[in-house]
């Protein structure tokens, strides 16, 4: 059954997907478990795919339909791809296991055509990952698109507007990388990625503006996707207005997944010698990565909303990526790729330990980590590890993703790189001190006495242990688990995976 | 002077769908009112649906259905056809646009029962409040 | 130095100015209705255009889809809309100013840019001389389909079309997600829909005789995608439409009746299943997914045949998605998603 793993992972939350819509009168704990047994057979395949891909030190294709490539479509799944593969099924894994109280407080009706959107949305970006085809990636992009539009609008009042910009701003980035992948057809005759990689590297093409065109579109499309500064004003605004399941499951993976395709068209399609060479505007990617940190970490240190912060924090964090990829060294790649996994899992718990705050809370301004220490201890612990893997404190992942950046940017000089990455750091730093100071020592509401006035003789009133649901606290103690596990376990995630995806000439 | 018409026979299809193009480009961004950044988009979607279609024209081809010669075996000149490819990738792509234009329209509809209005700087004032 | 007059570029250019005056008068009018009407007229251009251009299957979807879906669609959502829009009102527009610098920018470069692209039809260019020839030249023989354009998108390329049938199932389980919410007390909001009691003898007549046929029709397109333009998703829409035009000119409840809701949620979602379902046997058999080649065995005909058979298969799982998509679509849509009353 492994030969047909990499299908099925894709297939399984597409099935699914579709018997949930069906399935609404069984209720919801049908779809519950549906979703996860679907999620969990994708994390199953993923996991047989990449034990595979690692024990023979090479990609595995999969021809679907039979078509021998390029006519036909193919799955590739390397070292890059099993990775960010397996990424996204746990993710998913976790926030579907998370989703059972949450997910129905948002949705009171129609739950289980909620639950198909999801299961679609991680299909969609499970197929974006394992495909190497081009047109491909892009009907798989509109179908993450639109299920993430769908879960979005779930939110509350003001959702519709923000959705309704993510909708016209996802599709400008689509329709620019469906125009570029026609320029480069042009020039090329094939859609794919192993083909066109071939074509593209013949002399010929070298010079030509029409591929530097499709080029340029191509990211553009992607960078709009992934919110990179200053293309980011609808990111912010869509996820902190969605539902605390549907922040959990889009803000760890679209923007993840993006950067994921940014990578694999740089490297994979182009190559590192083409795109420093031919492309006119590659080195300034650099100054806007370090603007985007920089800027990304100072508005969320500005937020009140705690949801709006952790947003600003991921438009930040893609400044990171953005930068280590275009590094175009060994460390810097090994430092995007690494930190792929290390933020979806950061982003991830964060996202997590504020929706449990928010559901026992009822409110998401910062004033609602008052005290949380006390109420709820281990979701205050898991907050505590993620917000060290922001700064970048060891043994947390945070810090490994942030030092392979910081070598790469010394190696090729980029100062301004290094810069950015300290001071976002540091701002980083002063806002999840303040955060913590108020978990830890701000009063509770219940300390002040009833009539406002405070009475410092009185007893302190006895704090109540209001940790959330067995079925939330699992993923987040997971999740926060993981980031120490990816930290202690660096060399070895780099040693077997991340190294054999470093492309060739950087 | 031939020169330049043959310049202008050769390219006029890439230019008319780069026009369209920043044509639904204007639209979706400058435009205040929404239904009218939906028009923009959808012109500016089929725009991009007709430079790709562009690439599958050959010159003296006609359309990819195989030809039967009268003793039933199939005519397979490959330059006597269009190119299918670029008419394949663009029936999805255009089912794609129709889908996200549903979905566009349904957001309309509810931005206008929450806020009242369509237009985007009202929109704004009225979230501020 | 040559072109071929067969093309016809006279027509061709007076056909892309129109559809340029058609662009930007949509985007200029102040009546949003009559934007939705020229919006429309400007999809039936793009079908001429590519129609000329040989395109005859794109054609055919852009006709039934955009021109005719989409407006009902545009038309059924101005029901509940403000219908005018207001006059811009001066204010600082700093980001969009300079946006729309950069986007003038690049429209000027990628412009000049098309001095290096290859001439418009030429025959030699890499995209007709790359992968298509193979298509053209193989297709017949091993997938028994003499449309190209059918044997490339549903066995070929069958995986993305299957994600196709995929998004228009999305599309319609995002607007029920989206629209079918409204609560009991919200229904005050849908004041703006004018209120029709009876519905016109000529419409209904007109409506008892075309609908028979044009279902037959949608039937024939979809069976006959293998020989003709044509195929699961034109016909699908054609279907649709059927319903459409029949909630039109009768109403909503009338067409509802005859097509109930359940029954389209499973036609959305049956169709896509039958699609998979059909890779998941070949999946199954130990072929990879979607290689129809397995149903030989199943079918008893050769693996040519059976590629042809898995073909129409698909096809009809792609129209019946595709058909109960639209009519979802158009329920939701035009009845603001209280399945009350339509356009």
């Amino acid at each position: 059954m492994t030969d047909q793993a990499p299908a099925l992972m894709i297939l399984v939350p597409v099935f699914a997907s579709l018997a949930l819509t069906l399935i609404g009168p069984l209720g919801h704990r049908a779809a519950y478990g549906l979703l996860i047994v679907s999620i969990a057979i994708s994390l199953a395949s993923a996991l047989a795919t990449m034990v595979q891909v690692v024990q023979t030190g090479q990609s595995v294709h999969y021809r679907m339909g039979d078509w021998i490539p390029p006519m036909g479509i193919e799955l590739v799944i390397d070292h890059l791809s099993a990775v960010v593969l397996v990424l996204i099924s746990a993710c998913a894994l976790l926030t579907a296991v998370y989703s059972m109280h949450t997910a129905r407080q948002d949705n009171p009706d129609r739950l289980n055509h909620y639950y198909a959107l999801f299961a679609l949305l991680v299909a969609g970006l499970l197929g974006m990952t394992a495909t190497g085809d081009v047109f491909n990636l892009y009907v798989l992009l509109e179908i993450s698109a639109l299920s993430s539009y769908g879960l979005l609008a779930r939110g509350k009042g003001k959702a519709y507007y923000a959705t309704f910009r993510y909708l016209i701003m996802g599709t400008i980035g689509a329709s620019f990388y469906l125009l570029g992948v026609g320029y480069i057809y042009i020039m090329t005759g094939s859609l794919n990625m192993a083909d066109l990689a071939e074509i593209l590297s013949r002399p010929e093409l070298e010079a030509s503006v029409s591929v530097r065109i499709g080029f340029s579109l191509i990211i553009l499309g992607v960078w709009i996707k992934m919110a990179l500064f200053p293309l980011h004003a609808w990111l912010p605004n869509a996820y902190s207005r969605a539902g605390t399941t549907t922040a959990c499951l889009i803000a760890p993976l679209m923007t993840k997944v993006s950067v994921y395709i940014m990578l694999r068209i740089m490297f994979t399609v182009f190559s590192a010698d083409y795109i420093f060479q031919q492309i006119a505007w590659s080195h300034l990617v650099i100054y806007l990565a370090s603007a985007a940190a920089v800027l990304g970490m100072i508005t969320a240190l500005s937020q009140r909303d705690l949801r709006k912060m952790l947003t600003y924090i991921i438009v930040a964090e893609i400044g990171y990526l953005t930068g280590g990829a275009w590094l175009a060294n060994t460390a810097g790649y090994t430092g995007a790729v690494y930190h792929i996994l290390a933020d979806g899992l950061m982003t991830l718990c964060l996202f997590m330990a504020v929706g449990a705050i928010i559901y026992r809370t009822g409110q998401s301004t910062a004033a609602a980590m008052q005290g949380i220490f006390q109420r709820m201890p281990v979701t205050a612990s898991v907050f505590l590890i993620a917000a060290a893997s922001v700064v970048g404190i060891p043994p947390t992942c945070g810090f490994f993703s942030k030092w392979y950046l910081l070598q790469g940017a010394v190696q090729a000089g980029a100062w301004v790189f290094v810069a950015a990455l300290i001071i976002a750091g540091l701002v980083a730093a002063v806002m999840f001190f303040r955060l913590l100071e108020m978990a830890f020592f701000g009063r509770l509401e219940d300390a002040v006495s009833e009539n406002g006035t405070e009475n410092p003789h009185a007893v302190p009133p006895k704090i109540r242990l209001e940790e959330v649901p067995l079925t939330m606290l699992l993923p987040l103690v997971i999740s926060g688990a993981a980031l120490f596990g990816l930290g202690i376990y660096t060399n070895e995630v780099v040693q077997y995976l991340i190294r054999w995806s470093v492309p060739a000439g950087i | 002077m031939d020169e330049l018409f043959y310049f202008i026979i050769a390219k006029y299809n890439y230019w008319a769908a780069l026009v369209l193009l920043f044509i639904g480009l204007f639209g979706m961004i400058v435009r205040n009112n929404l239904m009218k950044k939906i028009i923009g988009m959808v012109i500016f979607q089929t725009a991009i649906l007709l430079f790709i279609v562009s690439i599958g024209v050959k010159r003296g081809a006609t359309v990819p259905i195989l030809k039967f010669s009268p003793d039933k075996q199939p005519l397979l000149d490959a330059t006597a056809y269009a190119n299918p490819l670029p008419h394949v990738l663009i029936l999805t792509a255009i089912v794609v646009g129709v889908a996200i234009l549903g979905v566009a329209l349904a957001l309309l509809q509810k931005i206008q029962r929450v806020h009242g209005t369509i237009e985007e700087d009202e929109i704004l004032e009225d979230m501020r409040k | 130095m040559t072109w071929d007059t067969s093309l016809l570029w006279q027509f061709d250019i007076l056909i892309l100015l129109m559809m340029v005056i058609c662009a930007v008068t949509a985007l200029a009018l102040e009546g949003l209705l009559s934007s939705a009407i020229v919006t429309g007229a400007y999809s039936f251009l793009i079908c001429l255009m590519w129609t000329h251009m040989m395109a005859v299957d794109v054609a055919f979807t852009e006709a039934a889809v955009g021109a005719a879906i989409s407006t009902v669609l545009f038309l059924g959502t101005a029901q509940y809309i403000n219908r005018w829009i207001k006059k811009e009102r001066p204010r600082e527009q700093g980001i969009k100013q300079i946006t729309l610098v950069i986007a003038v920018i690049c429209a000027v470069m990628m412009l000049s840019a098309t001095r290096d692209l290859p001439d418009w039809a030429d025959p030699d260019s890499p995209a007709s001389t790359h992968l298509s020839p193979g298509y053209i030249e193989q297709g017949y023989f091993e997938t028994a389909t003499p449309n190209v354009v059918t044997a490339v998108l549903a066995d070929y390329r069958s995986y993305d079309t299957m994600f196709e049938a995929v998004v228009v199932f999305a599309a319609a389980l995002v607007v029920m997600v989206i629209l079918r919410r409204t609560s009991h007390k919200h229904r005050k909001l849908l004041h703006l829909r004018p209120k029709r009691e009876g519905r016109d003898t000529i419409l209904r007549g007109a409506a008892q005789s075309i609908i028979p046929v044009m279902q037959i029709f949608a039937l024939y397109v979809l069976f006959h995608g293998h020989y003709s333009p044509g195929g699961g998703f034109q016909g699908g829409v054609i279907f649709g439409a059927s319903f459409i035009l029949l909630a039109l000119c009768y109403n909503l409840k009338f067409s509802m009746n005859r097509f109930r809701e359940h029954a389209v949620l499973w036609c959305c979602a049956g169709g896509v299943l039958l699609y998979a379902g059909i890779g998941a046997v070949c999946l199954g058999l130990g072929w990879s997914f979607l290689g129809y080649g397995a149903l030989a065995g199943i079918l008893g005909v050769s693996e040519v045949m059976a590629r042809s058979h898995g073909i129409l298969a698909v096809e009809i799982g792609v129209g019946i998605t595709v058909m109960a998509v639209m009519v979802s679509l158009y329920n939701d849509l035009a009845s603001g998603g209280d399945l009350e009353d339509g356009l």
